[in-house]
């Protein structure tokens, strides 16, 4: 407003100015020589002489001189002067005097071209940036067009009683209306200054017309432009989307600025969220190469217009001079030299407009993609998904390594992944752009993102195959993408630990440990490195972890846990004292930790095996734990694992009814629903129903409890009560029983179509036909993968392999089991199939390995005295035998367990002649040998009394001479024992002995004979020495006597 | 005595424009009758068309009958009768006040303002079209189409108005009516007119679920956007409705300004989110479709769609640009 009252204050001060000089000129006049009319004249002559300066001070000085007159002749001169005067101060850019003289003009009566004066005193204001004053010009132009009369008398009444002075006006031809171009004129005018004023809503209807009449299609796609920027501004989004058609069907859409003004206007449209209206904007924008092609083609048309080489054209309108803010000459000066002369060209100012506007659109950055992109994140915000994906699309195969290009790749992935679901091609793509882009931060981005989608749904295993990308990317210094890397290695580890690779995980978390020292996750990855090594029993390498986490990490999450943890590694390394005292600490301390039923069972284990506590109430106390375990359980196997514990002591007590009240607490907690091990639970109830005698229901409730659970791989307790049921039937059903057991069973396999629950029914059903190897054999052939075996079905194939000495598979049966059965019972055969597949391959430190563990669990229990005695065979063959290590108290050891009474014994005692005849003791050896056939024939189909036989003579051999009538005995005496003479070992006997005196003892034997031979060798007595009653005598030591 | 309403007035001062209109043609010959431009510029104000077969039309003029081959016609230009004139007054598909506003206007002769009534006519039929209501449409168009039907292959002032009909029948799933119109108008030598009478004909295949037949119509389609349709359209009718999505894509990203087409891709795009059970997708993209190309049909089917799935106005609000979520602790 300021400077508009500037202007004006200046265009008045130019008005009494030239009123002042015309006054001043009058009265020189009078004394001077020239008059208005020579002055007039002179003017004319200057005009004419291209004086321009000194025309407009001549008409300057004839207009202050006639001022006053009153004759309508003068005035009419005067009128027509000013008009003159006009034109040239508007040539000579004196824009504002020449906008009072029209002014003046318009104002004055006789003007013979006020339509005229009125448009160029529009153009005026509008030069000068006066748009109030020019709103008004081009009005009253537009109300003068079509009152021409009125408004004309309205200039003559304005003069009082003058009027018939001015009886002139009415004898002139009347000027012409405004032809429409340039009523379109005046309307743009109108609209550009309502625009400039920002009258939005007043601008639309002139912009209007213009749209409705010009024949320009540049000015109407830019006056379409303008309202659409008009109604962006009110706002009025809801009218915008009618004008968009339009504006396509004109060849302004081909115009570089209407394009931009597109990418404003959408933009616009977008942030204020109006989407429907951005996105035909979006869609209308060309590509900056179809507007230059269109361009160009245009700029040789306007050349040989021209006459130039080569182009037609059309000329430069008082329109395009509007709209393009070009000066009214037809020529300018182009920075193209001429090759001739050198010197620079004139061409026409349109063509050097044009041409400037194609080397500015040349320069100018494409903006293609930019809309692209726009498009692809307006599509991806109204989730139109797959349209976002196809522009995003569309972006990065333009621009790969640009921003844009990065970005839209991850909007791409992100799109498929959280709102198409549509993984697999995710996963290709994402897979597709690591391999190919291994630098920055977005290849990380796009890992993180595909590993939390796995994470998310727990696809551990999917995760895997990100490792390798990983392992490809280009390691930086940035701190963001050490922090990504840090996490998606951390996240490689988890993705092990999950799937239970504890050994791949502790190497993981190591990695990390190492690689990224002091990271964001440096205390969950201690921690969790201390966790992989105790998932491997590896109590004391893990302790220390749990230690440092501690003491570094104080105030972290996992304090509760490290302590815990830490006191199991205590346990795991026996020092059972000390575990108890980090439990308590657990107990006493975190109260509401989540460790804190864990910590209770715990020392509950500890309390229960009366070791470190050897007070009376220690079972006590043990269950005491178990309670409070059970009541701080939030977790399922907290619970479970509190609860049969108890059942344990319980049961150890014969305190039936105290187990079946929390194994039934268990089963119908609504804390567990769903989630308990109802088969567990039923499996107790079962094995409590046998103590109490109730044999019937403790079947029934096994059978029906294997049927209804034994799909379900994890539900141990199934396999538990396959046991039992098979142990009760062979004790407690007569044949009958039995035989409907089998049929019931049968009936379940015919029905189901549960894989697992077929395959836990046929081991039930070849355990009670003592048919496990068997179906072992079957199985191994029939199953693909061991994926679906419960573990009876894995013992079954393990037991069959053993049977046939195949230990190919034996590493793998034991990690499923480590994998997926840890606490399975059955897991004892796939420790016997590794430990003797490890000492076939001579692997002597596994196979010790697999021994303690198998150990370590089962302890002396009758079906893993394999263990003992391959350990003591391990150490006779190592050259072990003295000493409490060596191979002889490892047999001894034998030899002192009653559950291993018969068929171990059996062994041992052999074993133990192997050691004494390795140790150069052969008479101690004989002893030993001597027993193992006098005592254990009956035992392993007399497998061990034959090879005693034969060890036996093998010594007689060594002793010398002296026995070899002994050690013929020896053999005689094998071939007339009925348990190991039709034994393969027996042909060695017979070999030994001729043919002859075989046959005779066959003679013999087929009258039923009985033989008596005894052989008798003085043994070396000592500590050690057997005391093994030998000879039919029954006396020890034996000699060797021959008898017939 | 009675005396006339102006309405009645009007409307007999229409039928003496008919009667005239009628008495200066002295012929009495049978068939349609048309107005026919030949191919050397010259017209002839009244024909009465009879056959179109073997590329041959034959026509009454005189009272003689002309048998010439089509491309000696250009076009032919169809007027109103004084029956459909009756039936469009009788079932409203004109009103009495929009008779008597072009009756009133006296810058056109008696002849010109018939025709405009047949134009207001036409131009209620095709807003029924916009509108969705193809049955009104269709009502309204078989028997305008019953006798000029078979020209419609011919370039002439009513073809747009077979094809709108076929596409009345294709929306209502009337094969036997799509067929009937895609014969005669996929023999047009007008491109459009002939392309879309291509893709009617191979919808029905579609719809059929010959497909095989549908792929060999596409490719006598010289529309690439058509093509990409048809393609989509086989794809979603196989129960391909990501193939059919990347298709329409194809179609948006390549011929985003290909008014033709691109209405009814963006109405199938919204389909074929509710297919895969994106709702929210389909509901904003039929708002999309419903605003953009708002006064056609396919706006008309794709405000049905969103009203129908619940949708609201105002678009959902832009999240902000988040950048990908960093490694967390």
């Amino acid at each position: 407003m300021c400077f508009k009252n500037k202007k004006r204050s200046f265009i008045f001060s130019l008005v009494v100015a030239s009123m002042f000089f015309g006054a001043v000129a009058n009265v020189m006049a009078k004394k001077d020589e020239p008059t208005p009319t020579e002055v007039l004249k002179k003017a004319l002559v200057a005009m004419e002489a291209g004086k321009f300066d000194d025309a407009v001070v001549s008409m300057y000085t004839y207009l202050g001189m006639v001022e006053d007159s009153e004759m309508p002749g003068v005035i009419a001169i005067a009128q027509d002067t000013r008009f003159k005067l006009a034109v040239l101060l508007i040539k000579a850019e004196r824009i504002e005097e020449a906008a009072a003289v029209l002014q003046n003009y318009i104002d004055l009566p006789l003007a013979e071209k006020p339509r005229q004066a009125m448009k160029m005193l529009a153009t005026c204001y509008f030069d000068i940036e006066a748009y109030e004053e020019c709103v008004t010009a081009v009005t009253n132009a537009l109300y003068y067009n079509d009152n021409p009369v009125v408004e004309a008398r309205k200039v003559v009444k304005g003069e009082d009683s003058k009027e018939d002075k001015f009886k002139i006006l009415d004898d002139k031809d009347p000027e012409p209306d405004y032809t429409q171009d340039e009523l379109t004129t005046l309307y743009m005018t109108l609209a550009e200054s309502y625009y400039n004023l920002n009258k939005w809503e007043e601008c639309i209807d002139p912009y209007s017309y213009v749209i409705g009449h010009t024949h320009s299609d540049q000015r109407k796609g830019y006056s379409i432009m303008q309202v659409i920027n008009a109604l962006i501004s009110i706002p009025s989004f809801d009218r915008i989307l009618e004008w968009v058609p339009q504006l396509y069907r004109t060849d302004a859409r081909y115009d570089i600025r209407v394009n931009l003004a597109l990418i404003n206007a959408a933009a616009a449209l977008y942030d204020a969220g109006e989407y429907d209206s951005a996105l035909p904007l979006y869609r209308m924008i060309l590509p900056r190469e179809e507007v230059l092609a269109f361009q160009e083609n245009k700029m040789r048309e306007i050349r040989i217009a021209h006459g130039l080489p080569p182009e037609e054209g059309a000329e430069l309108t008082a329109d395009d001079l509007l709209l393009f803010g070009a000066a009214d000459e037809r020529t300018a000066k182009t920075e193209e030299k001429n090759v001739k002369t050198g010197l620079l060209d004139e061409k026409p100012k349109e063509l050097v407009e044009l041409e400037n506007l194609i080397i500015a659109l040349k320069d100018l950055d494409p903006y293609e993609i930019h809309v692209k992109y726009r498009m692809a994140d307006l599509y991806k915000t109204i989730e139109r998904h797959w349209e976002g994906v196809k522009f995003f699309d569309i972006v990065f195969a333009a621009e790969p390594e640009s921003e844009v290009g990065e970005r839209s790749i991850y909007e791409i992935i992100d799109t498929l992944i959280e709102s198409l679901n549509e993984i697999k091609e995710a996963q290709e793509r994402a897979f597709a752009y690591m391999g190919k882009y291994k630098k920055g931060i977005t290849p990380r981005q796009i890992a993180y993102m595909l590993t939390g989608h796995y994470q998310k749904h727990e696809e551990w295993a999917s995760v895997k195959p990100i490792k390798p990308y990983l392992d490809g990317f280009v390691r930086s210094d940035d701190p963001l993408i050490i922090k990504y890397d840090t996490e998606l290695y951390f996240m490689q580890a988890i993705a092990d630990l999950v799937q239970q690779k504890y050994a791949e995980a502790e190497a993981g978390f190591k990695f990390v440990l190492d690689e990224f020292p002091g990271s964001h996750q440096e205390a969950n990855c201690l921690y969790w490195y201390g966790m992989s090594q105790v998932f491997q029993q590896k109590y004391a390498e893990a302790y220390p972890h749990f230690e440092t986490y501690l003491s570094r990490f104080p105030s972290e999450p996992f304090v509760d846990e490290c302590h815990y943890e830490a006191g199991i590694c205590l346990f795991g390394q026996e020092k059972y004292a000390e575990a108890m005292k980090r439990f308590t600490y657990v107990i006493d301390t975190f109260p509401g930790s989540s460790v804190y039923p864990e910590a209770c069972s715990m020392r509950g284990d500890i309390y229960g095996a009366g070791d470190v506590y050897e007070e009376k109430d220690y079972l006590d106390r043990a269950l005491a734990d178990y309670e409070r375990a059970y009541a701080k359980s939030t977790k399922i196997n907290q619970a479970t694992y509190s609860t049969f514990q108890a059942a344990e002591i319980y049961e150890a007590e014969d305190k039936y009814d105290d187990i079946l009240r929390v194994v039934k607490r268990y089963e119908s907690d609504p804390r567990w629903v769903g989630q308990a091990d109802v088969a567990k639970a039923l499996f107790w109830i079962g094995k409590t129903r046998i103590q109490q005698k109730l044999y019937d229901e403790a079947v029934s409730t096994y059978l029906d409890a294997i049927v209804k659970y034994g799909g379900d791989l994890r539900q141990d307790g199934v396999d538990l009560m396959i046991a039992e049921l098979v142990k009760i039937t062979a004790i407690y059903l007569d044949t009958e029983q039995t035989e409907e057991l089998k049929k019931q069973l049968n009936s379940a396999l015919e029905t189901s179509q549960n894989e697992t629950l077929k395959l836990r029914l046929r081991v039930t059903l070849a355990k009670l036909d003592k048919a496990e190897i068997q179906l072992g054999e079957t199985l191994l052939k029939e199953l693909p993968d061991l994926e679906s075996a419960p573990p009876p079905v894995l013992a079954c194939i393990c037991d069959a392999s053993f049977a046939k000495k195949d230990y190919s598979r034996a590493a793998e049966l034991l990690q499923i089991f480590h994998d997926k059965f840890e606490d399975s019972e059955y897991m004892r055969a796939a420790y016997k199939l590794r430990g003797y597949g490890q000492y076939a391959e001579k692997d002597y430190e596994g196979a010790l390995q697999t021994i303690s563990d198998a150990q370590g669990l089962y302890g002396t229990e009758f079906d893993v005295a394999w263990a003992q005695l391959m350990k003591a065979q391990i150490l006779l063959d190592q050259g072990k035998i003295d000493g409490e290590d060596g191979a002889r108290t490892a047999n001894m050891n034998i030899l002192n367990v009653p559950a291993w009474r018969g068929v171990p014994v059996a062994q041992a005692t052999f074993q133990l002649g192997q050691v004494e005849e390795a140790a150069g003791n052969l008479k101690k050896a004989f002893a030993w040998y001597q027993r193992t056939y006098f005592q254990y024939k009956g035992h392993a189909g007399g497998y061990w009394a034959a090879e005693g036989y034969l060890a036996s003579a093998r010594i007689l051999k060594k002793l010398g001479p002296q026995y070899e009538n002994d050690r013929r005995n020896t053999y005689r005496a094998m071939l007339y024992d009925r348990y190991v003479n039709d034994l393969p070992q027996a042909e060695e006997a017979r070999n030994a002995l001729g043919a002859v005196e075989t046959g005779e003892i066959a003679d013999y034997l087929a009258t039923g004979g009985v033989s008596n031979i005894a052989v008798k060798v003085e043994a070396e007595v000592g500590g050690e020495a057997p005391s093994a009653d030998a000879g039919a005598s029954g006396s020890t030591p034996v000699a060797a006597e021959e008898s017939k | 005595m009675k005396f006339k309403t102006p309405m009645m007035m009007i409307l007999a001062a229409v039928s003496v424009a008919f009667a005239q209109s009628e008495t200066e043609d002295t012929s009495s010959s049978s068939g349609v009758p048309a107005s026919l431009l030949a191919s050397n510029g010259k017209s002839i104000a009244r024909v009465y068309l009879q056959s179109l077969a073997d590329g041959n039309l034959t026509f009454a003029v005189g009272g003689r009958a002309m048998t010439v081959p089509l491309d000696k016609v250009t076009s032919v230009g169809f007027s109103m009768t004084k029956e459909e004139f009756d039936s469009f007054r009788e079932k409203q598909t004109i009103s009495d006040a929009e008779i008597a506003e072009i009756s009133a206007r006296t810058d056109v002769d008696k002849v010109a303002k018939l025709q405009l009534i047949f134009e207001k006519a036409l131009g209620n039929i095709e807003a029924m079209y916009v509108e969705g209501d193809y049955a009104a449409a269709v009502a309204a168009l078989e028997s305008l189409m019953m006798e000029r039907g078979q020209f419609m292959s011919i370039d002439n002032n009513l073809q747009r108005m077979a094809l709108m009909l076929m596409d009345c029948y294709l929306k209502l799933g009337d094969i036997a009516g799509v067929g009937k119109y895609a014969a005669v108008l996929r023999e047009s030598s007008n491109p459009k007119a002939k392309t879309k009478a291509l893709v009617g004909t191979a919808l029905m295949a579609v719809e059929r679920g010959d497909f095989e037949a549908a792929d060999k119509v596409a490719e006598e389609l010289e529309s690439e956007a058509a093509k990409l349709y048809l393609k989509a359209s086989i794809e979603r009718a196989q129960k391909h409705p990501t193939l059919a999505s990347k298709t329409v894509c194809e179609i948006i990203a390549a011929h985003g300004n290909d008014l033709e087409w691109m209405p009814q891709s963006e109405l199938l795009s919204a389909h074929l989110y509710l297919d895969v059970g994106l709702t929210n997708s389909a509901v904003n993209t039929a708002r999309q479709v419903k605003n953009i190309y708002a006064g056609t049909n396919i706006a008309g089917d794709a405000a049905k769609l969103f009203y129908q799935l619940g949708g609201e106005e105002k678009p959902a609000e832009a999240t902000s640009e988040e950048m990908p979520a960093e490694p967390t602790e």
